[in-house]
């Protein structure tokens, strides 16, 4: 009896695009710091140049609107969990904050009628650029277009 | 042309030693604004869709906070 023979018939197999390689540990870094800094500075460094302008224009807005409402600058060593975690929220900002302080802001004034919604700027400010150094990251490593 | 600048700042007064005294309404709006923004910018690649879900996300962020003001409105105080 002759044996059967089936040929299976075989599709060109095409290669998935390889994923692209990580940047080195180092740039990383670099673009870390550099988001954290300066708002969009990271995205301006990855050619992303509208989303870089956008975003320091907001973030930066929202802390020049919370220092103008005299927000409260938290700081550390208070013994208060809370206050702490609100100096990091601030420092998220980047050199902001020094530098505000380095003009002359006297840290807020807690009197006035606006200042809690100026502390909640301030803090949301470091917030949204947190959420700027994670994009940073996502698209350093190819994640995101 | 003056005048229209004027009644600009009209609800937002300005003491003396610089401070910005907003209405609670605007704070919100302002800060609905400008993180709307950014939560587009950073979720959506194209400026459609960026469009689309930053105006989602402010309506969507006035709407609440008019919603729970209603409703604790008729909490007892």
């Amino acid at each position: 009896m002759a044996k059967r023979v089936v040929v299976e018939e075989t599709k060109p197999k095409t290669k998935a695009p390889a994923a692209p390689a990580p940047p080195p540990l180092g740039r990383l870094v670099w673009l870390w710091v550099a988001a954290w800094a300066v708002p969009g500075l990271g995205h301006y460094l990855l050619r992303r140049k509208w989303r870089a302008l956008i975003l320091f224009a907001c973030i930066v807005a929202m802390f020049g609107f919370g220092l103008a409402m005299k927000g409260q600058f938290f700081s550390t060593g208070t013994g208060s969990y809370l206050e702490s975690l609100g100096y990091f929220g601030e420092m998220c900002v980047g050199l902001a904050m020094p530098v505000a302080q380095f003009f002359g802001y006297s840290g807020g004034d807690p009197f006035f009628a606006s200042a809690d919604y100026g502390t909640a700027f301030l803090v949301a400010a470091g917030m949204l650029n947190v959420l700027a150094i994670l994009d940073v990251h996502d698209i350093a490593l190819g994640r995101k277009p | 042309m003056t005048r229209f600048f004027k009644s600009l700042n009209r609800p937002i007064t300005q003491s003396p030693d610089k401070k910005m005294a907003i209405p609670h309404f605007i704070a919100m709006l302002l800060f609905s604004f400008l993180v709307s923004v950014v939560f587009a910018v950073l979720s959506k690649a194209s400026p459609r869709d960026q469009f689309i879900y930053g105006a989602k996300v402010f309506v969507g962020f006035v709407g609440v906070a008019v919603i729970l003001g209603w409703l604790m409105y008729f909490l007892p105080r």
